[in-house]
């Protein structure tokens, strides 16, 4: 009998299907976008020349200073939602001789190694992603292998491997975790083009015939799929969640409200998982420029592209350890022929580590830079925009946080210490695409400053502007009323809200991130986990409950003393002032909810 | 995916641009008629400049 998990209700779920691409939506969204944008310089030049507080020039000028960031933020941004241009998809490859430039390869059926790297997930949960796996369809002769690469070495995972009928792969150390563990299997393997799976991804039996036929182009290095998460919680309609709270009057107002915005669900996705704004619109809107960068589990790898990073990066590390290392290379390349050079080349080998992967926490991305780097190859990386597996969602706050601490700290990382925006070998387009990607993890510094700024003035009656008249206004509202605008067009068909606000929210890891990355702190890389962590998680999120309790406190400070003594405060100041807190708090309140989330089942009990 | 989908995706935008409007709207009127009282004259139609700054007493 199958085992029970908590998604096993879930199985029936399929994923929606991709954007649809809309040529009329696109030049709504061009205008509004080039509108936004003009606005915005109009904002920020006033900003700077007519509208600070020279009373308060410390508080006046980290926040427009964050204002410039921000809207420096806003252009790459709309650089990279600009245009939907998928890569033509071509029929699936019958033979390797079809994704490989003339005579470089012979005439038979393409190979492919599909990895699905574990560590300490269950035995059966992995059961499920190799059956899944073993369904992967063909319409023409393959040599299809799966293999589980086991860094927990456990005997148990070995038996179920057997049992199903797939390899086996383990070692006997955990060095570089997961980018180790791929390289320890490329040593094994030899596919033609290899399927990066985690140990809860579940591919689609059409994984292969929707993917392959892009490596025709002999170019195309990666091919990533959207990861779609199949177990987010649906929530509650608004309506019933009240009802059951308060009655009938509850479930009326509830109805009544959905009947003049729509449906509202309480509870759906609690921490914002859903990786939709980011395959669907950012990264596939990265394909025109040949910028779309791999995540990992649903990638597709062309093997020898694999093999070009790790020895760019072998010849890289040996050519910076000086003559030493020249005379490695030499060694490596065959040039001196003396009886004792394969030994030679072993020991060279041995003491500067060929890694297909980075050993970094951020591999994927890392890899795709490399790639992107080398201006004589041209490798091309491609974002099929169809979901092609399922996988699991983090699901506490615990795993959450783990797994954004990663991201960000990866970014930063390379963004302060392998910069590919400086570096020589993209294009500019490729540039500004990493650069939009660094930049947003940089944004939790200016944001920190627009979560503080409301609570400076109700405290203190220190406006940042010099008065919230009409010259105010008429500046500021043009550009926010059309930012709002151009985002739901530039990401027409999705909710932008729960994305922005998450991003807004999450600004605590990302401030850890970049700490841990200018102290020179290596950011270590557990594996996220992919079962509900047990615990009270209210120390995440102590930052977010502190912006909400200031944010409150300053207001009823605010009211308080312009309702009695007046203070210097102005209501317009107070509504202002108010209004940006309360998109604060309501910002906030999405991670405080998170931490107290607790999947159905638990929670009524 | 029909339009009335979308638009559902798309009312967190319209309701901030309605809610931005709308006070600054509010927030324009009261402070004009502040400092109009202030003054003692009426706002010319023009009268965008900031005549204080919020810290003046």
């Amino acid at each position: 009998m199958a085992a029970h998990f908590y998604f096993t209700p879930f199985e029936g779920r399929r994923p929606p299907p991709p954007l649809r691409v809309s040529r009329s939506v696109e030049r709504i969204w061009h205008v509004l976008g080039v509108a936004n944008l003009l606005a915005g310089a109009i904002y920020m030049w006033w900003r700077w020349t007519h509208s600070l507080n020279f009373d308060a020039l410390w508080f006046a000028v980290p926040l427009v200073l964050a204002e410039t960031c921000a809207y420096f933020g806003l252009i790459l941004f709309t650089a990279n939602l600009w245009k939907t241009r998928d890569y033509p998809q071509q029929a699936p490859p019958s033979s390797i001789t079809q994704c490989t430039r003339e005579g470089e390869s012979a005439d038979r059926p393409v190979s492919v190694d599909l990895f699905i790297t574990t560590y300490s997930e269950e035995e059966e949960l992995v059961r499920l992603s190799i059956r899944d796996a073993k369904q992967v369809a063909y319409p023409h002769p393959i040599d299809f292998r799966i293999h589980v690469l086991d860094d927990g070495r456990r005997e148990s995972m070995r038996q179920v491997c057997e049992e199903e009928g797939v390899g086996y792969i383990s070692r006997t150390n955990n060095v570089g975790y997961k980018a180790g563990n791929l390289r320890n299997a490329m040593e094994q393997t030899s596919g033609d083009f290899i399927v990066i799976c985690d140990a809860d991804t579940r591919p689609f039996p059409t994984i292969l015939e929707h993917t392959l036929g892009y490596f025709r182009d002999p170019d195309v290095a990666i091919v990533q799929t959207p990861q779609w998460f199949y177990d987010l919680p649906e929530g509650k309609r608004l309506k019933d969640a009240w009802g059951r709270r308060t009655g009938k009057p509850g479930e009326l107002l509830g109805a009544a409200i959905e009947a003049v915005f729509g449906e509202i669900r309480i509870g759906e996705d609690p921490f914002v998982n859903d990786p939709a704004m980011f395959y669907d619109v950012i990264q596939r809107r990265r394909n025109p420029w040949n910028a779309a960068f791999c995540c990992g589990a649903g990638s597709i790898h062309r093997r020898e592209a694999v093999m070009f990073v790790a020895l760019r990066a072998y010849a890289d590390a040996i050519s910076r350890s000086g003559d030493e290392g020249r005379s490695r290379i030499r060694k490596l390349l065959g040039l001196q022929h003396k009886p004792d050079d394969a030994l030679a080349r072993w020991q060279a080998a041995q003491e500067e580590e060929l890694t297909p992967y980075k050993f970094h926490v951020s591999e994927d991305i890392y890899s795709t830079i490399v790639l992107h780097q080398d201006s004589e190859r041209k490798w091309k990386t491609v974002l099929h925009p169809e979901v092609e597996s399922k996988m699991l969602s983090p699901q506490d706050l615990l795993s959450w946080t783990v797994q954004r601490f990663k991201y960000a700290g990866g970014s930063l990382d390379i963004f302060f210490h392998d910069n590919p925006v400086t570096r020589p070998g993209m294009t500019l387009a490729q540039r500004v695409m990493y650069l939009t990607t660094f930049w947003s993890y940089l944004g939790a510094v200016w944001n920190l400053i627009f979560l503080l700024s409301p609570i400076v003035y109700m405290f203190t009656t220190i406006a940042p502007v010099r008065a919230y008249t009409g010259d105010f206004f008429a500046h500021a509202l043009p550009f926010l009323v059309l930012n709002e605008l151009a985002f739901m067009t530039g990401t027409w068909g999705l909710s932008g809200y729960k994305g922005k606000v998450s991003y807004l929210a999450s600004f605590p890891i990302s401030l850890r991130a970049l700490w841990a990355v200018i102290r020179g702190k290596k950011i270590s890389f557990p594996v996220t986990p992919k079962q509900r962590q047990e615990g009270n998680y209210l120390g995440l999120v102590w930052p977010q409950i502190a912006v909400i309790g200031l944010t409150v406190t300053a207001f009823a400070w605010c009211a308080f003393r312009l309702f009695t003594v007046g203070g210097g405060y102005t209501l317009g100041g107070l509504i202002a002032n108010g209004l940006w807190g309360l998109n604060n708090i309501l910002a906030m309140s999405i991670m405080v909810r998170a931490a107290f989330w607790k999947p159905e089942a638990e929670a009524s009990h | 995916m029909s339009f009335r989908r979308n638009l559902r995706h798309a009312r967190s935008h319209l309701i901030i641009v309605a809610v931005l409007i709308i006070a600054g709207a509010v927030i324009v009127h009261i402070e004009d008629k502040n400092l109009q009282q202030e003054t003692g004259k009426p706002i010319p139609e023009h009268g965008l400049e900031a005549v204080r700054t919020v810290t003046e007493k």
